[in-house]
């Protein structure tokens, strides 16, 4: 019995896949926990790239992130923390995609410091999008739309710049201590 | 392990959290998943439609019959719509700003409304469909595989929670600067990364491994295909002394003997997912 | 039923063999106990025989006489319960959970339904149809998961550490459920530290060491696992020594240093205290407690009695309904800090190491108790040696081996000299020679500083001469 059990078009193992399961139930957990005690716009933001990079350190294989965005957005509607409805996933994906397509292009970006900043900052950025869309949709004054955009996004930006900053000390104990691969594939 | 799990419950509990089930009985609980997403998606689009003063009004009406039809409260609807409040008065100020302030008061107001009504059948579809629903639906829609991540990560969000708050207290008395006060200081987060979540990480990969080990253990993955038991099914078809006993007992509505608990929150969430799985059996391709 | 033949096994990174000739034999209805330090292979055993080591070396034969009836390659006649019931359980409530392994290997659904419903009976769950399984208490967890494996409709049963979890009463349901499944012809092959409650279960023992099979027996090795009821009969030389030179109990110890020793303060004085739960109720009902400054208390309690919450009141994480706590003279209020003055070591220390060394995890309490970096230093070798983990300061924490890890752990925690030590499940994991050790670290702080311990397990302690006074837990009251 050779043969390992994979994962979503052979891509990830039982394990791996697993793991980035449970960065998801991070994400839904701390999502919970700061709901309870701080009510800033865009704080969730923080741990969302925090675990979205941690996803990609720990299983170094581009599309994980968007597993991890993938299931945590479908757990926080199980749990009914998804007060935007189906949005949430795009809230979650599209983050986890820029983490993916930045590992893509740059595979060692989880150990640098301004490699994460500049993801983080991204994939934060991502929520103006759909900020944008809903905005549009609703006839809003593009003149309006922007400025509005503008103040929703700034503050998910400086939390996931954060979160992301604190990605690159926590991959690299972690990898010292060979408990995550230190080389990319 | 009890006592961990009890006093996550408390604090969740005495929080009031938004979304989360109401155990009533109405048409709109007894209306099926889909159902729901079909209104939630008509209503949606009204919401988007609507420009003008009567036609918003009309949509709010309907809104209205969607949210207290599902009898759900007032204090509820309150706790579900105060987010949107930020949202609103960021958006009227911005009006306000760009023209003036009698004229920009209506239009961001009118948007401001119309963005809240977006979202609320949504929150109805939260309240009224229980996670077991919801993962019964899930379960026809995603593959298998797929579904069996989602479903292992919902199942370890409370061991999780109780590990988190396991390492949390411990690093509290060895100096970590953990508490709620302390984090208020991002100078203190540096300490949530390293004493909170590296030892957390650390658990999730050994937890991973067990996770995997006993799933393989147990033939998951070894056929492409698998077969499907409805245990809420069979379990009708047991004789009586085998039912659960676990149903509370029930002054919630007809509904309670099936659902059991009456939040849907971390804290005891689960206990009312005894019908997780389809009701008919098939094989998948 | 199962033949091993010179068995042996490497891991992919390993230098030494982890397993190596090991050759052994269970018949239908025979329960073989297989025991040995942590370590000694027992684990990678029941990984081998199930067919789970993938990567790696494996040499030897495996003969099972029961064909398998899948194609797959896949040993559906053997069922494996793994150590930690927690995390293998995979379902969120009862039934799906037994359903599971049934439903991976593709049995029609109303033949699932009647293993479901056999296996609950067999466990003794009935009635647990769709509970939900973060309600289970430790030992119905554990029942579980031999019933998630019983519903593959296994020949051979093997368990890895079944009772490490357990209380008392849990342990006698698992033995008895256990022994119908023996009478019923399933074959098991059980390792474990624990030999006791399997004693009239068990028709064989077997001792492996570094991989390798000691000795056999009919009997349990009780030289090696028998520690005599105050130390006096024990046969076990290592246990002798250990005790000879430790645990003196209370009324033998010296004077204690004037200062240290606040005779008439009690070091922990508990009154009236009362916690409750939502959705739980009350969890700790009234209690009175009061130990005195270098005391040696052993909480004894079933799982789910309440030790946990009365050590995390006391610790000042959790608050009481009502009641008061004082601790070391301080009253504990939610703004009292007690760092530096209570130790707390958690069951798993996994769930505390995160520096890049040892030696900086032993550190880091003192740091920020902000002490100077000579005392800094010479208090964190000095705990490190206490610990016996000395050697280790350079090491990397999250690399070192579950019992260097626990003794990392107790060092950081001792690190800032606590008056009071609070040890929740010290044992859970350990092995015998990992268990005195641990007593005969916890019995030196006594002596060096006066340090009052407070250890909540569902074991009795090895030696019961160790604790000074046992106090026994019971639905939230104090026996």
């Amino acid at each position: 019995m050779t043969r390992d059990i994979r994962f979503l078009g052979r891509r990830f193992t039982l394990r791996e896949a697993l793991l980035l399961g449970f960065c998801a139930t991070f994400i839904v957990l701390t999502r919970a926990a700061l709901r309870l005690h701080f009510s800033l716009p865009g704080h969730s933001m923080f741990f969302l790239t925090f675990f979205l990079l941690m996803a990609r350190g720990c299983v170094p294989k581009i599309g994980a992130a968007t597993l991890v965005g993938v299931i945590s957005g479908l757990v926080c509607m199980l749990l009914g923390m998804a007060k935007l409805g189906p949005l949430i996933v795009a809230n979650f994906i599209l983050p986890a995609m820029v983490v993916d397509l930045a590992g893509f292009a740059y595979p060692r970006m989880v150990r640098s410091y301004i490699a994460c900043l500049l993801v983080g900052v991204i994939a934060s950025a991502t929520k103006g999008v759909t900020g944008i869309l809903l905005d549009y949709l609703m006839g809003m004054d593009p003149d309006v739309v922007v400025r509005h955009v503008f103040i929703a996004t700034i503050a998910s930006a400086i939390f996931g710049a954060l979160g992301a900053f604190m990605v690159p000390p926590v991959i690299r104990r972690l990898q010292a201590n060979d408990l995550i691969p230190s080389s990319e594939r | 392990m009890r006592d961990h799990t009890a006093f996550r419950q408390r604090r969740i509990r005495t929080s009031d959290y938004a979304c989360q089930y109401m155990a009533v009985d109405s048409f709109v609980h007894r209306l099926g998943a889909g159902a729901k997403l079909l209104i939630g998606a008509l209503l949606g689009a009204a919401a988007v439609l609507a420009h003008e003063p009567w036609s918003l009004g009309v949509v709010l009406a309907l809104n209205a019959g969607y949210y207290f039809g599902a009898r759900l409260t007032l204090s509820g609807l309150w706790r579900d719509t105060r987010y949107l409040l930020v949202q609103s008065v960021i958006i009227m100020g911005l009006y306000a700003a760009r023209y003036g302030v009698p004229a920009g008061l209506w239009p961001g107001l009118q948007i401001a409304l119309q963005i809240g009504l977006f979202f609320v059948p949504g929150v109805v579809f939260l309240r009224t469909t229980q996670a077991s629903q919801m993962m019964r639906g899930l379960g026809k829609v995603l593959p298998y595989r797929l579904s069996f991540l989602v479903f292992t990560s919902f199942r370890f969000v409370p061991l999780f929670a109780r590990e988190i708050r396991q390492i949390a207290m411990a690093q509290r008395l060895r100096g970590a600067r953990l508490s709620g006060v302390d984090l208020l200081n991002p100078g203190n987060w540096r300490d949530m990364f390293h004493c909170l979540m590296i030892p957390l990480l650390v658990r999730a990969l050994k937890t991973s491994d067990e996770v995997a080990l006993s799933a393989e253990g147990r033939g998951f993955g070894i056929r492409p295909e698998r077969t499907y038991f409805d245990a809420l099914l069979a379990q009708k078809a047991l004789p009586d002394g085998d039912r659960d006993d676990d149903a509370p007992s029930g002054s919630i509505g007809p509904q309670a003997s099936v659902c059991g608990s009456t939040d849907r929150s971390a804290g005891s969430k689960a206990s009312g997912r005894g019908v997780a799985r389809r009701m008919t059996s098939r094989e998948d391709p | 039923m199962l033949r091993v033949k010179l068995l042996s096994y490497t891991y992919e990174r390993g230098r030494a063999p982890a397993l190596s000739d090991v050759s052994l034999t269970v018949g239908a209805g025979e329960c073989l106990c297989v025991t040995g330090q942590s370590g000694c292979g027992k684990t990678t055993l029941l990984l081998a025989i199930k067919g789970l080591l993938h990567k790696g070396s494996l040499t030897g034969d495996i003969e099972l006489d029961a064909p398998d009836r899948c194609q797959e390659p896949f040993r559906d006649s053997v069922g494996l319960v793994f150590q930690n019931a927690e995390t293998q359980i995979l379902c969120s409530t009862v039934a799906e959970e037994l359903a599971f392994g049934p439903e991976n290997l593709c049995v029609p659904p109303d033949e699932i339904g009647r293993r479901v419903h056999s296996s609950l009976e067999s466990v003794r769950l009935t009635g647990f149809w769709s509970r939900n399984v973060e309600r289970l208490s430790a030992g119905q967890k554990q029942r579980l998961a031999i019933g998630s494996v019983l519903s593959m409709s296994p020949r051979l049963l093997l368990l890895d550490e079944p009772t490490s979890q357990l209380d008392a009463p849990g342990k006698a349901e698992l033995a008895a459920v256990l022994r119908d499944l023996k009478r019923r012809g399933y074959a098991l092959l059980i390792a474990e530290h624990d030999l006791k409650p399997f004693e009239d279960l068990a028709d064989r023992f077997l001792v492996m060491e570094d991989g390798r099979i000691l000795s056999e027996s009919n009997r349990i090795p009780i030289e090696r696992f028998e520690f005599g009821a105050s130390g006096a009969s024990s046969t076990n030389s290592d246990a002798r020594r250990a005790t000879e030179h430790c645990w003196k109990p209370r009324a033998q110890l010296g004077r204690l240093d004037g200062d240290k020793a606040r005779r008439n303060e009690p070091a922990v004085a508990t009154d009236g205290l009362h916690l409750s739960y939502p959705g739980v109720g009350e969890v700790l009902k009234g209690i009175d407690l009061s130990v005195v400054q270098g005391e040696r208390i052993h909480l004894h309690g079933q799982n789910g009695s309440g030790k946990s919450s009365l050590l995390a009141c006391i610790a000042g994480a959790v608050r009481p309904d009502s009641g008061s706590i004082t601790v070391a003279g301080k009253k504990v209020t939610p703004r009292v800090s007690l760092f530096g003055k209570v130790g707390y070591l958690l069951q798993n220390p996994q769930r505390q190491l995160f520096e890049d060394t040892v030696h900086e995890e032993v550190a880091f309490s003192l740091k920020r108790l902000r002490l100077p970096a000579s005392a800094v230093d010479r208090q964190a070798t000095e705990a490190l040696e206490t610990c016996e983990a000395g050697h280790l300061a350079t090491r990397l924490p999250l690399s070192l081996s579950f019992g260097e890890q626990h003794r990392v752990a107790l060092a950081s925690v001792l690190a800032p000299r606590p008056e009071l030590l609070l040890l929740d499940e010290p044992f859970s994991g350990l092995d015998l020679q990992q268990r005195i050790r641990l007593l005969r670290i916890l019995s030196s702080l006594r002596d060096r500083y006066g340090t009052t311990v407070l250890m909540a397990s569902h074991d009795l302690v090895l030696d019961p001469s160790w604790s000074d006074r046992r106090l026994t837990l019971e639905n939230g009251t104090l026996a």
